[in-house]
């Protein structure tokens, strides 16, 4: 695949906090239209090379591009699901406030939003099916409806690229569908989906490609190659309850 | 009474100090709001003190430049760099590793502040600067001033986070967004520094360092505790302070103290009463919803007794009144029927069923692991007795595992196998090794290719386990007769269906 067809190009990325290097040498090229989860474990770097594809994290080495443009002057063409952790839950912001946050960026500072930027969120409120919790200050939802709505801030922002940081820890079986079958839906509609992911078991379902990262990135490709036994076993160094899946998203939602 | 009310606003001081001491209180509990919620509280404490150095400094290079004139563009200047200087030296030393962020906070300010005082007591004679003054204030000794600059202060500070609300509240709220569409959060977080310092300085002549610290954490502390929406808490902190700095200057007036004083201990009042009747976080509130909560604990017994067919309200150990809130609670969610309140017995749903098993299997998980790991039986069942309120699906699923997937309980009852159902999405896939004996389902994907006879959207039923060979035995829609090893078993992933369901679902 050449770097043209690519809505990530990411070529000898290292980066380091102090004198520990968190991503050495990474090379991956993200085609568009695909939903790509990157796994790893724990201090593997994945929060940060999502980060890095945002534009903000101090590169050693290395370059990212978007769409073939330098990733800091491609601010705003990706849009961000942060990791549950990283939000204050007693924030007094509404539902609906919190997804207008995703039109921020499309209006200048002296202007206010405006009809249609009300329209496009009450849509992508609608797609997560979360209109009828608009009032709702969000510490009053349950877990999967608060990544929900996360989901519909991510739509609102109309970016090509969506990252994602964990969407599926901690939300229960209904939301992890609905989830992917967004991401699924984002892929349909030409966006590229980049996920950080723990669950091996449902990483062969929810990914066209898998990234698995540890500091480096030991193998990239579609499932079935990735999720090898002896591929985990060196990269979680130990035993793992590895099944090897085949991609089986069809039969496991219904559709 | 009411002569006590109006007196006051006869005198032109009394109105003076309401004015000066309401723009002032509006100011902090704007701004305040985006303090709590960023949790600069402690910075805002140590940036008002570590004023007094730039202060006294600002004041003689003035004097010297302007004698006697105009000083109040010095005083200012003064302590928006000393504000800066406070916070540049606090990031300095919070980055080495052995000084954490609030030691930081508490030796820069304090070292700060010696310095004024040193400063301030040396040049005695050159500086019209009072310490008390600096402390407390004097609200009823407020000049034009001190009116205008703490005017001009809060149109500055209020005009900024009213055009720039969208941006404050993004990087406040989740900076990393914030960060990923462009916007500049470093300077953002320097601009609300600044304003802290500009507001610290056009009050403290009126309201004192102390005061005008609590004017800009109590109003927004009590009106987070009342609103969910931050435009909101901004206007109903902002009517709190003012309540606050009129009701202190009655007091005031009425006790003889000192106004500042008099204000804070007015907004402190107002706080704890807040905080007591607030609707939903206050403190009666808090208690109230503690205790009329369900204990999750006698929610999952009752569906274990009704499991184990004691059915009868007589037979469970509880309380009138606990027992039958937890009826009602199970009954809301569809574990137990309608009518099992008014016929006073329990009576499960289907959902009940399950999830009773799903406690049931957790207790004997436990009780089992319990054992293994070298506790006596009757122990070991005590513990399981608190242990199986522990229950996520995947805990259970690795003891399971770790157990090799026991058949029966160590007191000889079957372990049910697993089956967590959900109303939009039906059942979860599981492992096939974690189905029991009877256990419908349908094959979904295997991770090592199917073995012969199996294959994918193939109905099955599980048969008695070999114990000795730790075999699975399976036999499927079309008759046929499988074992299939452990290993395998991990491997094979199906998902459960319900007796009678095998031909309806869709592909």
């Amino acid at each position: 695949m050449s770097a043209e067809d690519s809505a990530i190009s990411i070529s000898h990325l290292t980066v380091s906090y102090g004198t520990n290097p968190v991503l050495v040498n990474v090379s991956v090229e993200i085609p568009r239209g695909s939903v790509v989860g990157i796994i790893g474990p724990n201090g593997a770097g994945k929060s940060t090379l999502i980060k890095s594809v945002m534009g903000f994290v101090e590169r050693d080495y290395g370059t990212v591009s978007i769409y073939g443009e330098v990733v800091e002057h491609a601010r705003g063409r990706v849009a961000y699901v942060p990791q549950r952790g990283e939000i204050d839950w007693d924030f007094p912001v509404t539902v609906w406030d919190v997804v207008l946050m995703g039109r921020y960026n499309h209006v200048p500072w002296y202007r206010s939003l405006g009809a249609k930027d009300r329209e496009i969120g009450m849509t992508s409120l609608q797609d997560v099916g979360m209109d009828p919790y608009r009032k709702r200050q969000i510490g009053q939802l349950s877990g999967g409806q608060q990544q929900r709505v996360f989901m519909a801030r991510a739509l609102a922002q109309e970016s090509d690229i969506l990252l994602l940081d964990e969407p599926f820890a901690g939300v229960d079986a209904a939301t992890e569908h609905a989830i992917a079958s967004l991401l699924n839906d984002a892929r349909d509609s030409g966006k590229t989906v980049l996920v950080v992911h723990h669950d091996l078991d449902t990483a062969a379902e929810f990914f066209d490609r898998i990234i698995l990262l540890n500091r480096r990135v030991y193998a990239y490709g579609p499932p079935d190659q990735v999720l090898e036994p002896r591929l985990l076993a060196e990269v979680y160094g130990g035993k793992v309850l590895a099944f090897k899946g085949h991609s089986s998203r069809q039969e496991m939602t219904g559709d | 009474m009411i002569d006590a009310l109006i007196e006051p606003w006869g005198h032109a001081y009394f109105v003076k100090a309401a004015i000066g001491g309401s723009i002032v209180a509006i100011t902090c509990a704007v701004l305040g709001c985006y303090i709590i919620l960023r949790r600069m509280a402690f910075i805002g404490d140590a940036m008002s003190h570590a004023l007094l150095p730039g202060v006294g400094i600002g004041y003689l290079v003035m004097n010297a430049v302007f004698p006697g004139g105009f000083t109040a563009g010095g005083l200012l200047l003064g302590a928006l760099i000393a504000a800066l200087l406070t916070s540049v030296c606090i990031s300095f030393l919070s980055a080495v590793p052995r000084i954490k962020e609030d030691s930081a906070i508490g030796i820069v300010y304090t070292g700060l502040f010696a310095a004024g005082v040193v400063i301030l007591t040396r040049f005695q004679q050159h500086i019209n600067i009072d310490l008390n003054h600096f402390f407390q204030g004097d609200i009823y000794g407020i000049d034009w001033t001190d009116m205008w600059l703490s005017a001009f202060a809060g149109s500055l500070v209020i005009g900024a986070i009213v055009i720039f609300y969208r941006h404050f509240t993004i990087v406040s709220f989740d900076p990393i967004m914030a960060s990923s569409i462009g916007l500049p959060t470093r300077f953002l977080h320097i601009v609300l520094t600044g304003m802290i310092a500009l507001v610290c300085v056009s009050g403290i002549s009126m309201v004192g360092v102390i005061m005008i610290v609590g004017l800009l954490i109590t109003p927004s502390a009590l009106a987070y505790l009342l609103c969910d929406r931050l435009p909101a808490m901004m206007c109903v902190a902002a009517v709190m302070g003012v309540v606050s700095v009129i009701g202190g200057l009655y007091f005031s007036e009425w006790v003889n103290a000192s106004g500042g004083g008099a204000i804070m201990f007015m907004g402190f009042v107002f706080f704890l009463i807040g905080l007591t009747v607030a609707p939903r976080h206050g403190l009666l509130a808090i208690a109230w919803r503690r205790r009329s909560a369900v204990p999750q604990a006698d929610v999952e017994d009752l569906l274990k007794s009704a499991h184990m067919n004691a059915t009868s309200f007589e037979s469970i150990e509880l309380s009138r009144r606990r027992l039958l809130r937890a009826v009602r609670k199970l009954s809301g969610e569809g574990f137990l029927a309608e009518e099992s309140a008014s016929e006073e017995r329990l009576i499960l749903t289907e959902r009940g069923r399950l999830e009773a098993s799903h406690i049931m299997r957790a207790h004997q998980l436990w009780e089992g692991t319990l054992v293994r790991a070298g506790v006596q039986p009757d122990e070991a069942h005590a513990a399981a007795e608190k242990l199986e309120h522990l229950h996520p699906r995947e805990v259970l699923d690795d003891l399971d595992d770790a157990l090799d997937h026991p058949v029966i309980d160590i007191d000889g009852a079957p372990v049910p196998g697993e089956s967590e159902y959900d109303e939009e999405a039906g059942f979860r896939p599981l492992r096939l090794s974690l189905m029991r004996e009877g256990d419908r389902g349908r094959f979904i994907a295997c991770g090592s290719g199917w073995p012969d006879g199996l294959d994918a959207g193939m109905t099955f039923v599980v048969g008695p386990r070999d114990v000795g060979a730790n075999a699975w035995k399976v036999r499927t829609e079309n008759g046929a007769e499988l074992d299939i090893n452990h290993a395998r078993a991990d491997r094979i992933f199906a998902e459960p269906v319900r007796h009678g369901e095998e031909g309806s679902q869709e592909s």
